[in-house]
């Protein structure tokens, strides 16, 4: 069936001696970012947007891809080898992994994670395959006023996942959407809302924007803190015995499953996996005392399930056009900046790009096994690097990344400003996701919106006329309508808390 | 969760900060869309949009400052200033000198003033990291990638 035939043009574009190199490039510094706490996949991601400029657009999303899957291979090993979870998706492994490396499973820890995550990829990679030219499909026929319904559908999604007041969410993607619309408007000869300033009449630059809020701010954030460098347990073997083995098998296979499901969803990806599949995995187990004290279960399902939904996470983005998380919107901004508007003609335009990209995330999973646990001792090495070294060399890509773009030094003042208003939001307990999210679909929102305006005549009916839209809309004021009960408040507040 | 209604209410300074945040994001937003045009819904100017979301940001701004004021809440978090001014202070010098004073110089500047952002940092370490990292950058970023920065002074 297709899907063979599809799979087959993925591997030989992936397999091109390039694009094998840009992936290990990818997965190995999501690897290096993941263990080191401080710069997390977006910040990264963004740094790098500069590099992808001359850089063919497969290549340039597969390298981006792997530092984000890569990214929570590596938050895995300093969150059961040091109790510090590199990436929040990797929190909950660090509660039951630690826990294991003290009795001295470290090892058996570290190669459940890997291999439970190796399945997962695979698991999750076919399930895009299988899944996500249907998706396009019924995307193709999708009419503006239906597309402006998905990405409100996907805001909403957005903020319903995110932890914290739903307002101050809320407040974030429309400051996000007021920041995407700065520039020129595709109707108009002129800049707007630039006040007059050269540098932003084609809008503020999604990488000093990305680069400020997500990595600037965290940096002075951390800086506050007292950073506490972790000790790495030894450990000597790395197998997991038979037992362990036989009671993590259906622990990754069931992480696997929610880690694909719940990738989907927007807003969430790899952390709300990862936390659902240690929860079921807690209550459905007939020994639930043990987690948080080893259990591998509580090891295997987590990581199974962030890998899985972190690869799943993609496919909003590559099948309907719409990001689902932070993550998602600056690998559309990578799209953006190669000429390819994320959509569901991605598909049919760019199909090796669509592929390639698939089977290029199960060969950087595999890079990532093979890779990660004979080079455990590197990163374990690296966590005794003091951060008075590590931040500064951090600002220092940063700066030099943002100043590539345009050789402008307005761009690096500007990244400054978002620095300075992320490190705020931090403070006053935002989350700047929501933020990003806006910036990329508002203009896409606006240019929906005024489409289906002109075709409608300026009448709003349209959006309930049309089953589809209707459809969207309710299932958004459905969500909002859930989220906003008390009693299911609390069970996503007492979520988060575990 | 809820005081007894003897107690006076102490507005939430945290909350009064972020919905004065949030309204000045709107304000600013109104003032950078004023002069567009707006048209109608059936033909949006560029203004359109611009001035509606503008709007709902400084409606719920307008909402979080109620709130903030109708409820105890919680106090106004530890800012630090060190960091954030220090850190600012060194990329905007990075930015003035890179063009005039080349790559090496506003690296080394950079990192030495980044350096003073936090206690955590030894100075003479530092130093020795900023002419590494410069001399590093030089060579990875110039020679191998060739991106267009000037090494040297002018």
């Amino acid at each position: 069936m297709d899907l063979l035939g599809n799979l087959a043009i993925g591997f030989s574009v992936a397999a091109s001696a390039t694009n094998l190199g840009f992936c290990l490039l990818g997965v190995f510094v999501g690897t290096l970012i993941g263990v080191l706490p401080g710069i997390g996949p977006v910040a990264t991601m963004a740094m790098l947007l500069p590099a992808t400029f001359h850089v063919a657009p497969v290549s340039a999303l597969i390298m981006l891809a792997g530092i984000y899957y890569g990214a929570q291979y590596g938050g895995s090993t300093t969150a059961i080898l040091a109790r510090v979870p590199g990436e929040a998706s990797s929190l909950v492994t660090a509660l039951d992994g630690y826990k294991m490396a003290l009795k001295g499973r470290a090892g058996a820890a570290l190669a459940i994670a890997a291999i439970g995550s190796f399945f997962a990829g695979t698991v999750s990679t076919l399930l895009v395959a299988m899944f996500g030219p249907a998706l396009s499909k019924v995307a193709l026929q999708f009419g503006p006023s239906d597309y402006f319904a998905l990405m409100v559908l996907g805001l909403v999604a957005a903020i319903v996942l995110a932890s914290g007041s739903l307002l101050k969410a809320v407040m974030m993607i429309l400051v996000g959407i007021l920041l995407g619309l700065v520039g020129t408007d595709p109707n108009s000869p002129l800049p707007r809302m630039s006040f007059d300033v050269p540098a932003l009449a084609e809008g503020i630059n999604f990488v000093c924007l990305a680069v400020g809020l997500f990595g600037l701010s965290e940096i002075i954030y951390n800086l506050e803190k007292e950073i506490v460098r972790p000790q790495a347990i030894p450990f000597r073997e790395l197998m997991p015995n038979r037992e362990e083995m036989k009671a993590a098998t259906p622990a990754i296979l069931r992480g696997s499953l929610i880690g694909s499901a719940l990738g989907i969803l927007p807003g969430s990806g790899a952390l709300l996996a990862s936390f659902s599949a240690y929860a079921i995995e807690k209550k459905i187990s007939k020994t639930p005392e043990r987690f948080g004290e080893g259990a591998i279960e509580g090891v295997a399902a987590p990581e199974a399930a962030n890998n899985a939904g972190a690869q799943t996470s993609f496919i909003p983005l590559l099948t309907l056009g719409v990001p689902s998380n932070a993550v998602m919107a600056v690998m559309a901004g990578a799209m953006a900046i190669q000429g390819i508007t994320p959509g569901p003609q991605v598909m049919v335009k760019h199909a090796e790009l669509f592929w390639g990209m698939i089977a290029s995330m199960w060969i950087g999973n595999l890079m990532l096994v093979i890779l990660n646990l004979p080079l455990v001792g590197l990163w374990v090495k690296l966590l005794q690097v003091p951060y008075r070294l590590l931040y500064t060399s951090i600002i220092l890509f940063c700066c030099i990344g943002v100043y590539s773009i345009n050789s402008s030094v307005f761009d690096v003042y500007l990244t400054i400003a978002f620095g300075i208003l992320g490190y705020v939001l931090i403070k006053l307990e935002f989350e700047p996701a929501p933020l990003l999210l806006g910036v990329i679909l508002g203009p896409l929102m606006e240019e929906n919106l005024r489409r289906a305006m002109l075709l409608s005549r300026g009448s709003l009916s349209v959006f309930w006329e049309r089953p589809l839209s209707l459809g969207l809309l309710l299932t958004a004021a459905v969500l909002l309508m859930v989220v906003l009960l008390p009693s299911l408040r609390q069970a996503r507040d007492t979520l988060k808390e575990e | 969760m809820s005081e007894p209604s003897l107690s006076p209410v102490r507005p939430g300074r945290a909350e009064l900060a972020s919905g004065l945040l949030v309204t000045a994001l709107g304000l600013l937003g109104l003032a950078a869309s004023w002069d567009l045009d707006r048209g109608v819904l059936r033909q949006m100017g560029p203004g359109y949009l611009p001035a509606t979301v503008s709007w709902l940001i400084i409606a719920g701004g307008a909402v979080m400052i109620a709130a903030a004021m109708l409820k105890s809440g919680k106090p106004l978090p530890d800012f630090q200033f060190r960091p954030l001014a220090v850190i600012s202070a060194g990329i905007a010098l990075f930015g003035l000198t890179i063009d005039r004073l080349g790559i090496l110089a506003a690296i080394v500047i950079l990192i030495i003033v980044c350096g003073f952002a936090s206690p955590i940092t030894r100075f003479r370490e530092n130093v020795a990291l900023a002419v590494c990292l410069a001399a590093a950058s030089a060579v990875i970023f110039v020679k191998l990638l060739g991106l267009a920065i000037p090494i040297l002074p002018r």
